[in-house]
């Protein structure tokens, strides 16, 4: 039977075949100063890192920005001057969208004779000094002979299009509409055009007439979100 | 005292209890290896201490608990090497204490933990425990399975250590 100064003595023994100190200092010097190369080099890298994806970030935005403001200078000169920027970039012009008072705003509506019953456009003017929200789909109520607006629905989908549309001063831009079937009284030369909650009675130009009653084509209107005047 | 003066003066103790511990001369010199690099990190916080030397023991008794879980996914021949037996030595008098050694590195980490603690470092109980973060009855519970495995007699009169468990 074993003692515990068997295992005393057994544990001493085996202390004796320790490592020497100098020789594990060294190692662990030695180590100490990898790993501190390796976090001076992985350092280097993460920023290197990231200099190289800001940079590419900013540039990315540049060009994407210089795109943009080309593609709406280009629009203000040959498309009407409503400028479609990226909502983040059309802040300021958004702030200034309550001063675009109703009357500003001149909106017109001319209808033609198509395959598919009545196409029109719905042209607005802006008459003031500030550019006005036009990111929504006009609304067209045609009005009777006798005075009475028609009850026309008009298929407006929520939501916006992609990025804001101010209509810069002085600028038109134009919405297109589509009327296919009408079976009820007949239009007369008056409509209003709602824009933002605003509705504003208008003369109406080409044939001021209602499409036929077509069984079963719809009765409403379709309208497009606004764009540069073509 | 600085990191450099501790290496220089502490570290052959350290050596001494690590390679006890493991049964293996290059396991400790790699298990103390790693507590010296981690060390030297907090040595501010270490050096504060009443008893750095019981903090860095502890690092090491941690350091060889982890460590074959944590190399066992990386390399599995520490794992065989801690277990080996130390070299046999043909002197008469040097064989029992090979075997006994042999037999101690087969023993679960705990127990020969608490072994090499109680009767290499004589730690009593209780500080064993603040160790190994258990009470002193899982400590004396450890020693006692450890001590029946090795087939020791538990009451030495030589020592005075009574059989506590």
């Amino acid at each position: 039977m074993r003692t515990e100064n068997d295992l005393r003595a057994a544990f001493a023994a085996k202390a004796e075949e320790a490592p020497r100190a100098d020789a594990v200092r060294r190692a662990v010097a030695r180590r100490y100063a990898d790993r501190r190369a390796r976090r001076h080099w992985t350092l280097s890298m993460a920023t290197l890192t990231a200099v190289v994806v800001v940079a590419a970030a900013g540039c990315f935005a540049l060009i994407r920005y210089g795109g943009d403001s080309m593609k709406s200078g280009s629009s203000a000169g040959s498309g009407g001057g409503l400028s479609q920027k990226a909502p983040a970039v059309s802040g300021a012009a958004g702030a200034a969208e309550p001063v675009c008072r109703p009357a500003d705003l001149a909106l017109s509506l001319g209808w033609r004779r198509a395959a598919t019953g009545l196409v029109g456009t719905v042209t607005a003017v802006n008459h003031g000094r500030t550019a006005c929200d036009l990111a929504v789909r006009p609304t067209v109520r045609p009005i009777s002979a006798a005075g009475t607006v028609l009850a026309v629905a008009t298929l407006n989908p929520a939501g916006r299009p992609a990025g804001a549309r101010q209509l810069l001063p002085d600028a038109r831009a134009s919405a297109a509409i589509s009327w296919p079937a009408w079976c009820g009284p007949p239009a007369g030369h008056l409509a209003q055009i709602g824009w933002n909650g605003h509705f504003v009675q208008v003369r109406v130009t080409g044939p001021a007439t209602t499409p036929g009653c077509a069984y079963g084509a719809p009765t409403r209107m379709t309208s497009s979100w606004f764009g540069p005047l073509s | 005292v600085t990191f450099e003066q501790y290496a220089a003066a502490g570290l052959d103790a350290l050596l001494r209890f690590a390679v006890v511990l493991t049964n293996d001369r290059g396991l400790a010199e790699d298990v103390v290896q790693e507590v010296l690099l981690r060390a030297e990190r907090r040595w501010e916080y270490i050096t504060g201490l009443d008893h750095p030397e019981a903090y860095l023991r502890r690092m090491v008794v941690n350091e060889f608990l982890s460590w074959r879980r944590k190399w066992a996914r990386i390399i599995p021949h520490p794992s065989a090497q801690a277990d080996r037996p130390a070299d046999a030595d043909h002197a008469a008098e040097y064989a029992e204490r090979a075997e006994l050694l042999a037999e101690v590195a087969k023993l679960p980490r705990q127990q020969r933990v608490v072994l090499v603690l109680r009767y290499f470092e004589d730690l009593p109980d209780a500080e064993i425990a603040l160790i190994l973060g258990c009470t002193a009855s899982t400590v004396r519970g450890y020693a006692l399975r450890g001590l029946r495995a090795l087939r020791i007699e538990l009451a030495d009169a030589a020592t005075g250590r009574p059989a506590e468990a």
